[in-house]
């Protein structure tokens, strides 16, 4: 079997969480995406999924991924220096095999947004 | 006298999961007590202060300090070195690590400043375009009269302010503005939201004119990466051969956009392996330091994929004239330090600029966020933003009884003047007024809360009014 099949199959039947995968050839599939539109149930699905990535709660705007597939991250701690380097946490929405999902750049692991309705992200 | 390492009284996480740190059962209380974290804080300083050997290490004994430890941070770096050090603080970590869109607010959506030409009333600066407080009415130069029927006219008190700036998304308030000086008051009903902010929020080619303004708040944001960048492609396009920067209200943000505006302004003939700044840390971490280039395209560190490695249009002037005031803080200081480095002419129209020629990073131990200065900014000349701020070429003081980018209003107005004439207007102000941020009322009543940095972007304020009221 070659590694990427084995690794999507592990995604498939090996995760405790539906919403959760780790396969790395998952995110090979994926592509940039936006949200077609933001209901509640999609933005909580959001926030849910970017707590859950991040440890923390994260402030987003209503209209986070409406335009871009890229959300850019900063804390209070790092915006306090008025001489700030490049951000260094980017959240990405990608449509994958499954619908869309959330991901950490830089990461392997995406979590599902079943709620949410993604269409590719133009340029992407 | 040896100090010994930080690494020997750092706290020890027990909490291993993402975003730890910020409660106290994260860490193994064992290696957190006082005395730990006093001489933590005087190693970490040690290692990692610009200003090491200028703080007062050795003479305070954090074994005998009696104080807290945010007290004894303190005692070192701002009370210790005041002379230069006007900006470290320490903050809780759960404060410091809160996380949030760059390039988003929550707040009703204006900014507010004391109008010195008028008896220092509180009047609106500038209205998000895409903030409550635009799809509610406001506009720059209302008159701040009453917030839910406190008046306010000349004096904004701290619960309101935290109200409008510092509340959660949906807080309601019933504001009474006037629309002139002097004119009846209306009331207008606004909730705090959560919005995108519009950094650059006015560009135009001035009417029968090759002369350009460029209004822009912030360097955090984003979305402002694209918008110069389009900015600038429209400007090419009309042939402008004169640039008018508007910084008055912009406290800083990333240097990389800074250095891409940097690059906009000057070019690849001035700016080609030249340094836009420096970043030079204290001897023992000069393996730290690092060279900010001028940066020639659209990058990706932003987000901003889709047009990554798209070549910025630049101007190629040799002058550009910037506006600024007290509230032109830190990266805005750099993109002029910058342009003067490589010999582009600046002709600086406002007040002075804030005078931050620093940066810090935060540094956490038990449950306490750290932020002590680090490292310097030097342009390609190897000069650095003077404490004082950059004086002004020519003074002038905010108008807000005209639009931003209104060539009437009076900085912008002396701008054209001087691209006209070679000199200052006749009519110059002392200095140009101080921009109200939401903790001007706390300021006022808090000497700890530093002057400075409350003109910062808006998270920032979030976190001073903290060490304010600490």
């Amino acid at each position: 079997m070659k590694p990427l099949l084995a690794g999507a199959l592990v995604c498939l039947l090996g995760s405790p969480l539906s919403a959760s995968c780790d396969s790395a050839a998952q995110r090979q599939a994926a592509a940039p995406a936006v949200l077609g539109a933001s209901t509640s149930q999609c933005r909580a699905q959001v926030d849910d999924a970017a707590r859950a990535l991040l440890g923390r709660t994260v402030v987003l705007a209503a209209d986070a991924f409406r335009h871009s597939d890229a959300v850019v991250l900063s804390t209070l701690g790092q915006s306090a220096s008025g001489r700030m380097l490049a951000p260094t946490d980017i959240l990405r929405l990608e449509l994958g095999a499954n619908g869309c999902q959330l991901r950490l750049q830089g990461r392997d692991r995406t979590l599902a947004l079943p709620r949410c309705a993604c269409r590719a992200a133009a340029g992407g | 006298m040896a100090i010994a390492p930080s690494a020997q009284f750092q706290g020890v996480l027990v909490n291993a999961a993402p975003g730890a740190g910020a409660v106290a059962s994260d860490w193994s209380a064992s290696t957190c007590t006082d005395t730990r974290q006093k001489n933590w804080v005087r190693s970490w300083l040690n290692e990692n202060y610009l200003f090491y050997r200028d703080a007062p290490l050795a003479s305070i004994d954090p074994d005998t300090y009696t104080g807290t430890v945010s007290d004894l941070f303190l005692d070192y770096t701002v009370r210790g070195v005041p002379a230069k050090d006007r900006f470290s603080f320490v903050v809780d970590q759960a404060q410091a690590d809160a996380i949030f869109q760059s390039g988003t607010a929550t707040s009703v959506g204006f900014t507010l400043q004391r109008d010195s030409s008028n008896g220092g009333i509180i009047r609106i600066a500038y209205v998000e375009p895409k903030g409550p407080a635009a799809a509610a009415g406001f506009a720059r130069g209302m008159v701040l009269a009453t917030v839910d029927g406190v008046a306010t006219s000349s004096n904004l008190p701290a619960a309101l302010s935290d109200k409008l700036f510092n509340s959660p998304a949906g807080t309601s308030s019933q504001i009474g503005v006037q629309d002139t000086l002097g004119g009846p008051v209306r009331t207008l009903t606004v909730a705090s939201a959560v919005f995108p902010t519009t950094p650059v929020i006015v560009d135009r080619v001035l009417p029968g004119t090759t002369t350009a303004y460029l209004a822009y708040n912030s360097f955090a944001t984003p979305a402002g990466e694209l918008q110069l960048a389009d900015a600038f492609t429209r400007f090419a396009a009309a042939g402008v051969t004169d640039l008018v920067i508007d910084l008055r209200y912009n406290g800083g943000g990333f240097l990389d956009i800074a250095s891409e505006l940097g690059y906009m302004v000057a070019g690849q003939a001035s700016s080609q392996g030249k340094v836009f700044e420096a970043l030079v840390y204290n001897d023992k971490r000069s393996a730290d330091d690092v060279n900010i280039d001028f940066t020639n395209a659209i990058t990706r560190l932003f987000g901003n994929d889709a047009r990554a490695g798209e070549p910025l249009t630049a101007l190629n002037l040799r002058r550009v004239f910037v506006l600024t005031s007290g509230s032109t803080c830190s990266a805005s200081e750099s993109f002029i330090n910058a342009l003067r480095g490589i010999d582009v002419e600046v002709v600086q129209i406002g007040g002075s600029t804030c005078g931050k020629p620093y940066g810090f990073s935060q540094a956490d131990n038990c449950t306490l966020s750290y932020f002590g200065i680090e490292f310097e900014g030097r342009n390609d000349k190897g000069a650095e933003v003077p404490l004082t701020g950059i004086p002004a070429t020519c003074a002038a003081i905010d108008d807000l009884d005209h639009p931003l980018g209104d060539p009437a209003e009076r900085m912008l107005a002396a701008a054209i003047g001087y691209r006209l004439t070679g000199s200052c207007p006749a009519t110059t102000a002392a200095a140009a007024s101080g921009r109200m941020s939401p903790l001007a009322a706390v300021a006022r009543t808090s000497p700890a809360l530093n002057a400075d940095m409350e003109f910062m972007t808006r998270p920032l304020d979030t976190i001073q009014l903290y060490r304010g009221t600490r």
